[in-house]
């Protein structure tokens, strides 16, 4: 078993005209572990998200995925190397089945068949295995004719996960996916996530320390745009730094 | 004053607020903390109607505010600063805070410019030209004008440099000892520590802690449990 | 049998158009009016109702396929279908280099540049005389006979007679949107519409699907510029300017965009009740300016929303079945 790293930051910066929200992070994933992002307000989280997954390109760093370089790449071509993202605020096709949805975006990855005008052929058939695994794992089997905006808000963040699922990736970004969630969800979501881990490599952002210390083999601790301290759950827990950045207020020095 | 009883809220069927209970007294200043996600904001927006209760009671003086539309709670003489802002930004300074200037208001423009010197200064600043700080500022001072009796804050210091959060900290001071009830949303500990005089902590949609503010800022571990990253084994 | 009508049930109704036109109207220039019209609302559709864009430059498309139609029948001995089939291509290439320029702005900028851009090419037309004839248009354009290797298909004589060509072409470019919009890349057309930002994140270059879209629209927009220069015998600078741009999109919001169909109900009822309220009223423009604003606030499914209404109400058992059928 290699362990190679999947997915390789090094010096990621991103500035916003004045406003530095990266700078130079550096991080190692490594493949089938589920590695979880966390760090207070403002710690660049998302931003990192953002500039690994190529929603947003960064101003300087290197990123590799599986040995190539992608920093320059956008996110629809760093899609069809094996990288897939949820959002945290819920972003589907509303008027269109969860079917649908999850279709287009199994078809992401084959680009060319979807610039296919002539016929109706495609649409119906070529996905169905992959659309109704993927439903299966995420307990949405029942729903998968109605429209995605019929769903409940639970419902709604797990199909936001299928949709990165059904590009088939190796590598998965999972933007807070448990947001807005109630209790019940919760539960359902953190053993959907653990299972991923045997197929895939999961990054994650979340808040739910329940979750993280649970789940993670890696944690990433962001504060102020850099890393602050990566290691083990145990070892987070345990750091005085970690306890520093969300105790005690790393701006005005705390208590 | 402010009486938050066993309230459950919603967003569509995710049951996001289960059970809480809190009060505000008379000139108290009562903090609710709680990592990203525990619900502190919705219970701010349960109380304001803006996320409506749909179980339990929201009573304020002795009137019940459940079920009302957001504009009649105001009405009730609460002013609810939101996260962001929300700044008139093509209006100036002044503009913002006359907008929200009424006859019964005990405050006039002269004491919120006592209290908030900057925003003497920047009087005829448009909206838009001011900073984050001066910005949050004008976002308290506004709600003042209203002369409210409770005044409802959601992370009024987020993102803020270290020099304005101690600025605005001694400001809510000053209108917490003028006799105004304060509910304070905020992930700063210091700040927290420094003006409240009860705590308590939401975590996953429920309240887990209930203290006054010497017992808080000595417990270390409900503090490692529920703001930080957990305890370590 | 009724499944398959069903299956093509635009298509059929555009067959009915097509036949209906030349019973209600006296004119059959008119009627070949309404169907180029039509032909020019389907290509704006295409942008607005399945890829979201509100272009203000179907004019330019219109204008082009007018002056290249009118430039080689009357410098060149080329075939009719060699020229017309020339039109359509200079369209989708003159689409191509204004969707290149205009689509990577976003929203209003957008709009404004298909804007910009159509008042260029109207200063481009006016400015070349000895292209386009200035001012004046481009005059004398001959309306030739439809033949196949000698054979004279369509004479191409009487008003009548070109009816009859202008709708063949009309149902069999009606036939091949239809096709292009319910297929994959018409699906994902929509999605883009929808949620462009959840697109490219599941790995679909959006520039390049918009691209394609323009460059379709400005290809049947130029037809219906061609078949209408043909038609009246002249290119005008007209053809080319703002005020028909406007009244492209005037006809496709007033019609609908949720359907190909709507698009040929808007440019019937624009043509027809444009053609008898000009006879009335020197100020005629200005009902429509008052339909746009009531299909704006109050039906913005256009005319064909209204119908769709209309005939859930009247046969709501009917509707209900269709329902059914549908949803299972």
């Amino acid at each position: 078993m290699t362990t190679d790293a999947i997915l390789v930051a090094t010096d990621v910066v991103k500035r916003y005209g004045k406003f530095q929200a990266l700078s130079g992070v550096s991080i190692r994933i490594k493949p089938n572990t589920i590695h979880s992002v966390i760090g207070p307000n403002g710690a660049g989280k998302t931003t990192l998200f953002h500039t690994l997954t190529g929603t947003v390109l960064p101003t300087s760093g290197s990123i590799v995925l599986k040995g190539q370089e992608v920093a320059r790449l956008t996110d629809y071509q760093r899609v069809q190397l094996g990288m897939a993202r949820s959002f945290q605020v819920t972003s589907l096709f509303p008027r269109l089945t969860v079917r649908e949805n999850l279709r287009l975006a199994a078809q992401g990855v084959q680009p060319g068949k979807a610039l296919a005008f002539w016929s109706k052929a495609l649409l119906t058939g070529v996905h169905d295995d992959l659309i109704e695994s993927i439903l299966k794992r995420l307990e949405l089997s029942a729903c998968i004719d109605k429209t995605s905006s019929q769903l409940s808000h639970g419902q709604q963040r797990r199909l936001e996960v299928g949709m990165a699922l059904a590009a088939q990736p190796q590598i998965i970004f999972l933007d807070e996916p448990t947001s807005g969630m109630g209790i019940d969800d919760i539960d359902a979501m953190k053993a959907i996530i653990h299972g991923l881990r045997q197929d895939l490599t999961v990054v994650l952002i979340e808040h739910n320390m329940g979750i993280v210390m649970d789940i993670s083999d890696t944690i990433t601790v962001m504060q102020l745009g850099t890393v602050l301290v990566e290691g083990t759950p145990q070892e987070v827990k345990g750091d005085a730094r970690v306890r520093q950045a969300y105790l005690g207020n790393m701006i005005t020095g705390g208590r | 004053m402010l009486s938050v009883q066993n309230i459950h809220a919603y967003y569509g069927q995710s049951h996001v607020i289960q059970d809480v209970s809190l009060n505000v007294g008379q000139g108290e200043l009562v903090c609710l903390l709680g990592r990203n996600g525990a619900g502190k904001s919705t219970t701010l927006k349960s109380i304001m109607g803006i996320v409506p209760a749909r179980r339990g009671s929201i009573t304020f003086q002795g009137h019940d505010i459940t079920a009302l539309p957001t504009y009649r709670i105001s009405d009730h003489d609460i002013c609810f600063v939101p996260e962001h802002r929300g700044i008139f930004r093509q209006l100036t300074v002044e503009e913002n805070l006359k907008l929200a200037q009424h006859k019964k208001s005990r405050w006039s423009l002269n004491d919120i410019y006592e209290i908030f010197p900057r925003l003497r200064e920047r009087r005829r600043n448009g909206g838009a030209q001011l900073s984050g700080g001066e910005q949050q500022m004008l976002s308290i001072g506004r709600a003042l004008m209203n002369s409210p009796q409770l005044l409802i804050l959601d992370e009024p210091v987020e993102g803020l440099a270290p020099v304005i959060v101690e600025e605005i900290v001694q400001q809510l001071m000053r209108i917490k000892q003028s006799g105004i009830a304060i509910l304070l949303v905020e992930q700063n500990l210091e700040v927290c520590t420094e003006l409240a005089d009860r705590h308590y902590i939401l975590e996953s949609g429920r309240i887990v802690y209930e203290n006054d503010n010497a017992a808080f800022a000595a417990d270390t571990y409900v503090k490692d449990k529920y703001l930080g990253v957990g305890v370590a084994e | 049998m009724t499944a398959l009508l069903c299956k093509h049930k635009d298509l059929l109704l555009a067959v009915l158009a097509v036949l209906i036109l030349p019973w209600m109207l006296k004119s059959g220039s008119l009627a070949s009016e309404v169907l180029i019209f039509a032909l020019a609302a389907l290509g704006c559709n295409l942008l607005l109702g399945y890829a979201g864009l509100l272009s203000f430059g179907q004019g330019i498309f219109f204008g082009v396929g007018s002056y290249a139609l009118g430039i080689l029948l009357t410098r060149t001995g080329m075939p009719m279908p060699a020229v017309l089939l020339t039109a359509v291509v200079a369209g989708a290439v003159v689409a191509g280099m204004v969707g290149w320029l205009a689509i990577r702005q976003k929203g209003i900028y957008f709009v404004m540049l298909t804007l910009a851009l159509t008042q260029m090419f109207y200063f481009i037309a006016y400015s070349t005389p000895e292209w386009t004839g200035g001012d004046n248009g481009l005059l004398d354009i001959p309306t030739l006979p439809l033949t196949v290797f000698g054979h004279t298909l369509l004479p191409n004589k009487t008003a009548w007679d070109y009816y009859v060509f202008v709708a063949i072409l009309f149902l069999l470019v009606f036939w091949a949107l239809q096709r292009v919009v319910d297929s994959i890349f018409g699906r994902t057309l929509l999605a883009i519409r929808d949620n462009p930002a959840r697109c490219t994140a599941l790995g679909y270059d959006i520039v390049q699907f918009k691209l394609l879209a323009f460059m379709v629209s400005g290809a049947v927009t130029a037809l219906a510029g061609a078949l209408y220069a043909m038609m009246t015998g002249i290119a005008p600078l007209t053809s080319i300017n703002y005020h028909m741009s406007e009244v492209i999109l005037l006809i496709t919001v007033l019609g609908g965009t949720g359907n190909l169909v709507a698009s040929v109900l808007g440019a019937a009822f624009y043509v027809i009740v444009s053609d008898w309220l000009s006879y009335m009223w020197p100020r005629w423009l200005l009902v429509f300016g008052f339909l746009l604003m009531a299909v704006s606030l109050y039906l913005q499914g256009g005319l064909w929303g209204a119908c769709k209404l209309l005939f859930a109400r009247l046969r709501p058992t009917a509707a209900a079945a269709q329902r059914g059928e549908e949803h299972p």
